[in-house]
């Protein structure tokens, strides 16, 4: 495959994978997998990531497809699940617990021996040691998000599946887990994470897939998924001097879908941003005008994301 | 996007020891399931029942054995003590109580709150989990059962006309009855316990349902039963079937007026096959309860 839906070497490989309940279908056909670094899956609620992040963590099997970790089905091979580490959406903690002792039980489950060094080390990665021996149920929401990143970690997984990890994080915990999650992709793990907050998404992904009713919508980065949509004009920011006169130019052009002029700059519907780009320095000199500013306005993660759902 | 970026060495490191794989989950669950029955590592109050049902099952034991040491010196016969099948009258329907309470609270939580997850993404099967806090509650209802049933051997023991060394050596026996008969009690109550913990979301709803079945029940199917015609009904009197096994085991008569199979006419041998029956409908209503846990 050469989509980029599809890397080299995937750990987690997904083969026309479908998922219904009943008459709803909540993952349809999918095809993709995911290697190392940091994979973001986006999709609005009820997009069918989470149902697909299920698949993946053999919490729920295809109606049809496979999907496989390692080359493993993970539904039939318990031991395969070493390699993969959940982080669920859900306060999945036991409140009476301290963080410790939260984490060494998630060791124990995975059968780790030297608990204690592991969840002390796991402690130490998510800044909570000084939080280590204090309940969960006295912790922020964000403190139990740290705490569940750290029972995942724990084990050590070449897998990572984070839904929603930062979910209820201050931005000082949200940059500190980001750069972990970067920290773990840089060393080789497979790390995907399922977000809501397109910002953090684009700020750590190197790959976005985007789910749209459950089907995949997009792969790639972002800037080249916003390419992909030929459909959608180009939406694109001018600023400079004698800006009517670049405007009325503008207008004439046929892939020149629609001219906003505004005060300070004017607003470019186009639907080739490359060839307008490329036009766009001639046309200022004919006319002796000087651009400050050629700045596309939609090639941001939610302009992308917005124009998919739309789609 | 990120194409650079420094990153800070956070100090992770790989794991390179053992892994004990899945006999190591089971432990952890086990051990965890048996604090959590417990009440340990938790509030006070939640020690009170589980710790309060153990010492009113134990107490009279204690006494027991207390009157076994120093009556034995006073001429007190063995006979002025309860006998290890009666026992179980007194130890019964607190293990009954203490599996609805404690069967609830070992599986509902975990699927209400959602802590079902921290297993779920383990390598662990639905098996593992189900077996390892069945496991648990099965260890700390047959020690419950059985340390009474031990000072009561001893107590015996100490009251004996035949010698202390004696009566335990010939009445060893009886210990081996009264763990068949403790193993007959977790099988006519366990597996319903577990079902009814796995189909409710309430902890007190599913204590509640499970010890109704069961107390409920025998007033139920005795007034039927003894009206003549029914006598199938007889086979509905969930808390009586476990009594008359037991009695069975020991060859003892605990209930002068029959229990209710008896009373409707049925052999020791049905109410056990009933208990067995009853047992595996449950165990297959938890199985499939559970099946999507992977």
């Amino acid at each position: 495959m050469t989509t980029p839906a599809f890397v080299a070497d995937p750990t987690v490989e997904v083969d026309r994978a479908s998922k219904w309940f009943g008459q709803k279908v909540a993952v349809s056909a999918v095809s993709c997998n995911f290697g190392q670094g940091i994979t973001g899956l986006l999709g609005p609620n009820g997009a069918g990531k989470t149902t697909l992040l299920r698949l993946i963590c053999g919490l729920a099997s295809p109606s049809e497809g496979t999907v496989t970790v390692l080359g493993e089905n993970l539904r039939r091979n318990p031991d395969a699940y070493r390699q993969l580490s959940l982080v669920p959406e859900e306060d999945a903690v036991y409140p009476q617990m301290t963080a410790r002792q939260y984490i060494e039980y998630g060791a124990r489950l995975s059968g780790l021996t030297n608990v204690a060094d592991r969840a002390a080390d796991a402690l130490r990665v998510v800044d909570l040691s000084g939080s280590a021996d204090r309940t969960l149920g006295g912790f922020s929401k964000g403190m139990r998000q740290r705490a569940k990143v750290a029972a995942a970690l724990v084990t050590d997984p070449q897998i990572l599946i984070l839904d929603e990890p930062l979910n209820g994080t201050d931005p000082v915990q949200r940059a500190h887990l980001i750069e972990v999650f970067r920290r773990l992709a840089a060393d080789g793990k497979t790390v995907i994470v399922s977000s809501h907050v397109l910002a953090e998404v684009e700020r750590m992904a190197d790959r976005v897939l985007a789910m749209v009713d459950g089907k995949l919508a997009a792969a790639g980065d972002v800037v080249s998924i916003r390419a992909a949509m030929s459909d959608i004009p180009f939406r694109v920011r001018i600023e400079g001097d004698h800006l009517r006169k670049l405007a009325s130019e503008l207008v004439a052009r046929s892939d020149v879908a629609a001219v906003e002029v505004g005060k300070d700059a004017i607003h470019i519907e186009a639907e080739d941003l490359s060839a307008l780009g490329r036009d766009i320095a001639v046309i200022a000199r004919d006319l002796d005008m000087r651009l400050t500013a050629f700045q596309p306005e939609d090639e941001s993660l939610e302009s992308v994301f917005r124009y998919l759902v739309r789609r | 996007m990120t194409s650079d970026g420094y990153l800070y060495d956070l100090g992770y490191q790989p794991y390179e020891g053992e892994h004990l794989g899945r006999s190591g989950a089971r432990l952890a669950i086990f051990r965890d399931g048996m604090r959590k029955v417990l009440g340990l590592r938790r509030r006070a109050r939640t020690k009170f029942l589980p710790w309060g049902l153990f010492l009113i099952g134990v107490f009279p034991a204690v006494v027991f054995i207390g009157i076994g040491v120093i009556g034995g010196q006073f001429g007190v016969e063995e006979d002025t003590l309860f006998g290890h099948s009666e026992y179980f009258e007194l130890s019964g329907p607190i293990a009954l109580i203490f599996i609805a309470l404690a069967s609830a609270e070992l599986l509902i939580p975990d699927r209400v709150e959602g802590t079902i997850q921290v297993y779920a993404s383990r390598p662990l099967t639905t098996a593992d989990y189900l077996g390892s806090k069945a496991a648990a509650l099965v260890a700390l209802v047959a020690g419950f059962m059985m340390l009474p049933q031990l000072m009561l051997w001893l107590g015996l023991g100490g009251l004996s006309n035949d010698g202390f060394l004696s009566y335990i050596t010939s009445h060893i026996d009886d210990l081996g009855r009264a763990a068949l008969a403790t193993t007959v009690y977790l099988a006519a109550y366990l597996p319903i316990a577990f079902a009814v913990a796995s189909l409710a979301n309430r902890t007190s709803a599913a204590a509640g349902a499970f010890a109704a079945a069961f107390f409920g029940t025998s007033p139920l199917t005795a007034a039927i039963v003894d009206q003549g015609g029914f006598d199938i009904v007889a086979l509905g009197a969930l808390e009586h079937h476990p009594r008359y096994v037991r009695d069975w085991i020991f060859d003892a008569n605990n209930n002068p007026q029959g229990w209710i199979p008896e009373r409707a006419g049925y052999e020791p041998i049905v109410s056990l096959i009933v208990i067995l029956a009853i047992a595996a409908i449950s165990i297959f209503v938890v199985v499939r309860r559970y099946r999507n846990l992977r």
